[in-house]
């Protein structure tokens, strides 16, 4: 029998039963702290995404900082690394748990408190409340929007060892700064007395905004394979 | 199964570990790879593992580059470090988790090691001792029937009766077709196994032979008065008189004391390699 080196939808299901295993017990515990939170909220709360988006992006980002920290830890990294399985499934491991999986599984979640905020509130108080529609654009887009961003701090898992959300932060930030400034010095380079001048910096703030929507995530996440591929136990 | 053409690695710029390193080893037996502290033992391993990266030459290990980490070359090797991680599961949900990795893993095997090694298997992993731990890494790596088993320092930590029973599931195990690789210092916890001997020194391979060659050339006898320099190549003062190495010239059949020898080799490096490679 030949073995796929590149990709093995068996051997990426084990690694992704692995991890939910392992950290089985941090996940009960953060699924347990959720359940308190949604049954602290108020009732038309629960139809609301907003109270989703904040979950989904603050809790996102935690776990996606400390996605690689196994990588970090040389111990944990000897048997992730001498797994039988190829990089591509590593990479693909966490982003599915990390992305896709986290924003689903808590949109589930979410949604299914909302019915139950609904009923309680209906049978309680005789108040229809309309639960969490899940078909509305804003919610898939603002998950949309989640996955893109987190490519960010996905990468900055891989890159910085510790405090990589405050690292990734700080140099998402420097980053951004450092377009304005450049923004600044190339419209008054070209015309240092022009009334267009705060269009043109606007322009270039807007291009570096599209370039960050549609280029951010795909390079991230090559950058980050890439990370995962050459990380020698040094 | 393993041919290292120039090696150059190093953990800085400035100075390498290993320069020009070549080595070739040829599956099956043990191969004992013995060197002092800081000698470049375990980063050698770790090249071979994949773990870190030649930054020249090269390293084939069953016809694959390890730094690619294909999934075909892990299924065929097993890496058990000196320090060891375990995660909280138990040993039945680990073998469940990351048995189905390795498709040549053979349950029978591992039941029988366990019992060898009398290991709990409802208990978490992270809760046994160091030793019960490593006992099982090792029952484990054992069951992958993986063609290159490396294993570093794997005595540290095991007591008296586990070195018994490592020795004999290590020496239940060998087969042509795989090769075992040991560094370690405790040599004489391994000796009885050990097949092939690479010394390491200073980022040097020193010495790579099969101990029956090393046997032909060299001897290893006591004497009671103390002997000439000029005549022996090495030798060690204890209470009941002298160990000596010399050269083996009238075909003596003598006990190779690894210890011994690593200690003659390394103090007299030039006149024991040109034993070995006149004619």
């Amino acid at each position: 029998m030949t073995t796929n080196d590149t990709f093995d939808l068996q051997r990426l299901s084990h690694l992704i039963m692995n991890d939910l295993r392992i950290h089985a017990k941090t996940i009960l515990i953060a699924s347990a702290a959720l359940v308190v939170c949604f049954a602290l909220l108020p009732f038309h709360v629960t139809g609301n995404s907003a109270s989703y988006f904040f979950i989904l992006y603050t809790g996102g980002f935690i776990i996606s900082s400390s996605a690689f920290n196994d990588l970090h830890d040389n111990l944990k990294a000897h048997l992730y690394l001498t797994l039988p399985c190829s990089n591509l499934e590593r990479f693909l491991n966490k982003w599915l748990l990390t992305s896709i999986g986290y924003a689903i599984g808590l949109l589930i979640v979410y949604y299914l408190f909302s019915l139950l905020s609904s009923a309680v509130n209906l049978m309680a108080y005789n108040q229809r409340v309309n639960p969490l529609n899940i078909l509305q654009p804003d919610l898939w887009i603002g998950i949309g929007k989640y996955i893109i961003l987190q490519s960010v701090v996905f990468l900055g898992a891989i890159i910085f060892k510790k405090q990589a959300l405050l690292k990734t932060t700080l140099a998402v930030g420097g980053f951004f700064l450092a377009l304005s400034v450049f923004s600044v010095m190339i419209s008054w380079m070209f015309c240092p007395n022009c009334i267009q001048t705060g269009f043109i910096i606007y322009s270039l703030m807007q291009g570096g905004y599209f370039l960050f929507w549609v280029v951010a995530a795909p390079f991230c996440w090559y950058l980050t394979y890439l990370r995962l591929s050459e990380r020698e136990l040094l | 199964m393993i041919k290292i053409n120039n090696l150059s690695f190093g953990y800085n710029q400035s100075s390498n570990l290993f320069n020009n390193l070549s080595l070739s080893l040829e599956q099956g037996g043990i191969c004992g790879l013995l060197g002092k502290n800081g000698s470049g033992k375990t980063s050698l391993l770790k090249v071979i593992a994949g773990l870190i990266f030649p930054s020249q030459g090269s390293c084939q290990v069953m016809g694959m580059a390890p730094q690619q980490r294909r999934p075909s070359f892990l299924q065929e090797l097993y890496f058990l470090p000196e320090d060891i991680y375990a995660p909280p599961l138990t040993a039945d949900d680990y073998v469940k988790f990351y048995a189905p990795f390795y498709p040549k893993f053979d349950q029978t095997l591992l039941q029988n090691c366990l019992q060898e090694f009398d290991l709990p298997r409802d208990k978490p992993l992270s809760n046994l001792s160091h030793g019960q731990k490593k006992k099982f890494l090792i029952a484990f790596g054992l069951a992958t029937h993986c063609k290159l088993f490396i294993l570093d320092e794997p005595s540290n930590g095991l007591d008296i009766p586990s070195k018994a029973q490592f020795r004999k599931l290590l020496a239940s195990t060998i087969s042509d077709e795989r090769l075992f690789i040991i560094s370690t210092h405790q040599v004489h916890d391994v000796e009885n196994l050990i097949d092939t001997v690479v010394i390491l020194d200073e980022g040097k391979i020193i010495l790579q032979q099969k101990l029956f060659e090393i046997a032909k050339r060299l001897a290893i006898v006591q004497q009671q008065t103390e002997p000439n320099l000029n005549t022996c190549l090495y030798y060690e003062k204890h209470l009941a008189g002298y160990t000596v190495v010399t050269v083996n010239t009238n075909n003596q059949d003598t006990h190779m004391d690894l210890e011994i020898l690593f200690n003659a080799i390394l103090a007299n490096k030039i006149r024991i390699q040109q034993i070995f490679t006149r004619d």
